[in-house]
């Protein structure tokens, strides 16, 4: 069965029709979530939330658009809500007045590539950005969307999208920058 | 010599520029070794940070053996569907059942003489609807009201005209 068809039956009140839809998206739904939550229980627990939303909320969806980032919006979404409510997320403050402090890697500080030793640890980074910063990350690096992409999937002006990614990526470097001087 | 904003390099480096933005960025890398090394160290940030956060192996295996359709499926499955609601729901009605025809027939029982609550219902009503007719009457003779009646359909008259002017007034808004 097709997305589109799937879609209609759905809406049409067939509720077997969306387990094809599960199944065609719950691999990247289910990745989408491990790296937003960090964790597989989490991540199970949530891309099970968003298809339950994105089911709930079916009949919003314009047929016109891609069902994919309709549906990563929502697991973004639930993805948020979820830390928000866990308190699961703990950010370091993204005020401009730390970011100003932070060099920039034309001053000679160490770059990511430097800091970076072993996956874990810029994950664990990426865990502790402000979330705004870590859906951006998440979507740009890992998801590989566009800027278009990423503006629709959160909400936010295209061109703000870079502006994010940039000061993502000097809290980035300034948070394993930190986790460097802390183990060494 | 003015340096390229990181905004922009970022979005140079995405392929998120115009034309424009294009010609400017390219014909000052050819220009600024500066900026030709921060757009490198900005290359190789990114390639890291998009390798850090791939799935690994492990992590792979572990999505694609993930199967949420059932669980999923379950969830939207509504309530009524569910047998292990009815192990719930079918004992507790026939138990109300039972004890409805219970209480029943000692209503029957007991409540159907003048004292019951049955007889005293009754009563009740015999006087209640003369009361009633009787003060239809009263109200429609012009009894303690009349006076009073046509203020009220005026009153009445200038709310539903107000009202009504309040919902244009709001829709033309």
């Amino acid at each position: 069965m097709e997305e589109r068809e799937a879609i209609s039956r759905c809406l049409a009140g067939d509720k077997n029709a969306y387990a094809t839809l599960v199944g065609q998206y719950q691999a990247q739904v289910l990745a989408l979530c491990l790296r937003m939550t960090g964790n597989r229980e989490d991540a199970a627990d949530v891309a099970q939330q968003a298809f339950i939303q994105a089911y709930r909320h079916l009949d919003r969806y314009d047929p016109d658009q891609p069902f994919r980032p309709w549906l990563y919006k929502i697991a973004t979404n639930e993805c948020i809500s979820f830390l928000r409510r866990t308190k699961k997320h703990q950010a370091v403050p993204a005020a401009d007045d730390v970011l100003e402090n932070v060099s920039d890697p034309a001053d000679g500080a160490p770059s990511i590539v430097d800091l970076a030793e072993d996956r874990e640890r810029v994950r664990t980074a990426v865990a502790q950005l402000p979330l705004s910063y870590r859906q951006v990350v998440v979507a740009y690096y890992f998801q590989e969307l566009s800027y278009q992409e990423i503006a629709r999937q959160t909400g936010v002006p295209v061109g703000t999208v870079g502006t994010l990614l940039h000061r993502a990526k000097q809290q980035l470097r300034k948070l394993l920058a930190a986790t460097e001087v802390g183990t060494g | 010599m003015k340096h390229i904003q990181p905004d922009l390099m970022q979005r140079f480096l995405a392929d998120e520029v115009d034309l424009m933005e294009r010609e400017t960025v390219t014909e000052h890398l050819t220009l600024c070794e500066e900026c030709t090394a921060l757009l490198i160290q900005m290359t190789a940030d990114d390639d890291s940070i998009s390798l850090a956060l791939g799935l690994d192996e492990a992590e792979t295996d572990w999505v694609a053996s993930v199967d949420l359709t059932a669980a999923v499926m379950e969830k939207l499955r509504p309530w009524y569907r569910d047998p292990a609601v009815w192990v719930i729901v079918a004992p507790l009605v026939l138990l109300a059942s039972y004890m409805l025809s219970w209480v029943g027939s000692l209503l029957t029982r007991s409540a159907v003489g003048p004292e019951g609550p049955v007889g005293f219902a009754v009563g009740a009503l015999r006087e209640l609807v003369p009361a009633l007719w009787k003060l239809g009457a009263y109200l429609g003779q012009g009894g303690l009201l009349r006076s009073i009646w046509p203020v009220l359909l005026l009153a009445g008259a200038i709310w539903f005209w107000r009202s009504r002017t309040k919902k244009e007034v709001q829709s033309h808004a």
